[in-house]
């Protein structure tokens, strides 16, 4: 179990690294970029809603902010996606800090609304500011190629491998980051808010210090997948400021297991694939995913991820007979 | 100088009073008990002394420092730290992440030193996890480590709950009756951990309403009945007090 954990990220790290070999289609390479876009969208919501305990329902503004701000850099400045993209989530943090420090004194309802209300102005303001592209958007965002004087030449057009290496690679280290937090002081002082926010302060937790902390890594992570998702289709508009993102984002999280590193990466993966194969009820999507989380939450409250280890156990029990070592408990929150 | 001074201190609801005009001290290394009927304002006294509500009026001083009206983290991190008279733990965490939280106060490492698992984060994750595991054996609960708190048995809870504002190394430590729902067997083997830890050093005010308990384990003992100040000193003269005997006749005192 430990060599395995040990190894585990090499294994992903070169899995990822081989995908071209075997998937040559440029339609399967968008749907696994999106994955990838949604992995760091979810492990940010995960990390302030199944970690913290704090339901954002706003996410999605904090996409758009990091997409229009990387975008109008990009086009009324010129710069380079590799200046933009820092800034954006920069931009993202400093909007975040602010929706923070007002919302999170106060937990529950109040928190909800102002995120929805928030998310409500940003949607509203690209729409009827010219300057920001109005209802059409913008158009002709800078792909994120990279030449280096004659030696690296790394185009973007035409293919989408590169943004497949470079979404994973963000998405990895999104994963990286909320991993090495929730295992830490900081995460179980994320935990301990969730669970017990005044036994929390008993022992010396400033919740409020935590809780803007959470959040802010959050929205940095929706304001990098957002920044990023504008210069992958290279055309941004108001829609990515929908509240559908978030919905999805939610069930990602929910159906594939809240405050573990994991589940919302299994979770990204169903939401992204299952719409292509309810292809044909296109219509009802909004309607199936709704009963989808309602079903999870009634009856797999804690999503597939614990469901899918249990699995996993009995098979390895099975094929190996010998009796589960110490230390390789399944049940430690913020492990795995 | 006492480690705690507490000077004319009012808590009141409207027109409730639910503590009025106490004032009492504790001394460093002592256990300092307060009894009284249900109601009497024992909790709300610990409320206000952590932080949690703030007093209408009155002082209190914990190692020379105004603490009423402070937030209740920064109360803890001065080394004054509670339990509560309701169950209260990290329901769904291992009892080892319950108690490394309690650890939380102790360790230095930034969230930087986190996100690249520096030295610091190292040697801080490593001795929390020791000292958590020693206090865990001290209270017998270290062969649940990796259980989830919600799967203890109650006297289990109540001790984790101990573990939990051990493991932030109080220097004043308040206990809102940690007895209660345990049997008589459990109960004892708490009021020795409550001597083995003040014998560590750590100061003790508690809330009990066990008076065979409380008149063997206190060095000194308040009662309170309706916000007042009945009678403060020795457990003997406390119970030899005639307010409290006729605050007992009332059938008030739980006992
Ligand atoms: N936050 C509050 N708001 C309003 N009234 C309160 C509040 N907290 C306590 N009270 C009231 O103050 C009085 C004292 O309550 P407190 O909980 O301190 O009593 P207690 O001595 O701990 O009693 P018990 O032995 O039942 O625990 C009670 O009348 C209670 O209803
Ligand atoms: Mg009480």
């Amino acid at each position: 179990m430990n060599t395995f954990k040990r190894f585990s990220p090499l294994l992903l790290i070169l899995v990822i690294l081989l995908t071209p070999t075997v998937i040559k289609d440029n339609y399967t390479f968008h749907l696994l970029i999106m994955v990838a876009i949604y992995v760091v969208m979810t492990q940010g919501l995960n990390l302030i809603f199944g970690y913290t305990g704090f339901l954002s329902f706003g996410q999605q503004a904090y996409l758009a902010i990091g997409a229009y701000v990387s975008a109008m850099l990009a086009l009324r400045l010129g710069l380079s996606f590799w200046v933009t993209w820092p800034l954006a989530i920069l931009a993202t943090v400093l909007v975040g800090l602010f929706i923070g420090f007002v919302t999170l004194r106060l937990r529950g309802a109040y928190f909800v609304i102002v995120t929805i209300g928030f998310a409500e102005v940003v949607r509203l303001l690209p729409m009827n500011i010219d300057a920001l592209g109005g209802p059409p958007g913008l158009r002709g965002l800078p792909t994120p190629n990279i030449h280096i004087g004659n030696l690296i030449n790394i185009n973007f057009e035409g293919t989408k491998i590169p943004y497949f290496y470079l979404a994973w690679a963000m998405a990895l280290f999104a994963i990286f980051i909320v991993n090495r937090l929730v295992n830490s002081r900081q995460g179980r002082a994320f935990l301990a808010i969730r669970e017990n926010d005044s036994l929390a302060q008993a022992v010396g937790i400033n919740i409020f210090k935590y809780s803007i902390f959470s959040f802010t890594v959050s929205v940095a992570l929706a304001g990098a997948a957002g920044a990023f998702f504008g210069h992958y289709v290279t055309h941004i508009s108001p829609e990515i400021s929908a509240f559908h993102w978030t919905l999805s984002m939610i069930l990602m999280v929910v159906v594939g297991g809240q405050g573990t590193i994991w589940g919302p990466v299994i979770g990204s993966f169903i939401f992204t694939l299952l719409p292509e194969w309810l292809r044909a009820a296109e219509q009802l999507r909004l309607p199936i995913y709704g009963v989808l989380l309602i079903l999870a939450v009634l009856f797999m409250p804690n999503g597939v991820l614990p469901w899918l280890r249990k699995i996993w156990h009995q098979f390895t029990e099975k094929t190996r007979k010998a009796p589960p070592e110490a230390g390789s408990s399944p049940t430690h929150q913020a492990s795995s | 100088m006492s480690l705690l001074a507490v000077e004319s201190l009012c808590m009141y609801f409207g027109g409730l009073k639910a503590v009025d005009k106490i004032s009492f001290s504790v001394e460093e290394g002592e256990i300092f008990t307060i009894i009284g009927p249900n109601g009497a304002g024992k909790t709300t006294v610990f409320n206000v002394l952590t932080g949690f509500l703030k007093p209408t009026a009155g002082k209190a001083i914990f190692l020379e420092k105004e603490i009423q009206g402070q937030k209740p983290h920064q109360i803890a991190n001065y080394g004054l730290t509670r339990t509560y008279q309701h169950t209260s733990v990290f329901q769904k965490l291992s009892v080892l992440d319950n108690a490394l939280i309690g650890s939380h106060r102790n360790l230095t490492n930034s969230a930087l030193d986190t996100l690249l698992h520096t030295r610091s984060w190292k040697g801080n994750e490593a001795s929390a996890k020791k000292e958590a595991l020693e206090v865990l054996g001290f209270l017998g609960i270290a062969d649940h480590t990796d259980t989830i708190a919600a799967n203890l048995v109650h006297g289990q809870l109540r001790l984790l709950e101990l573990a939990i504002a051990l493991c932030s190394k109080p220097k004043l430590l308040l206990l809102d009756e940690p007895a209660t729902g345990m049997n008589p067997e459990e109960a004892l083997k708490l009021m020795n951990l409550i001597y083995k830890i003040r014998d560590l050093g750590i100061t003790i005010m508690l809330v009990e309403h066990n008076m065979s308990v409380v008149m063997s384990i206190s060095d000194r003992v308040m009662a309170m009945n309706f916000g007042t100040e009945l009678a403060l000193g020795k457990p003997k003269e406390v119970a030899n007090n005639e307010e409290v005997i006729a605050a007992y006749l009332g059938g008030g005192f739980k006992c």
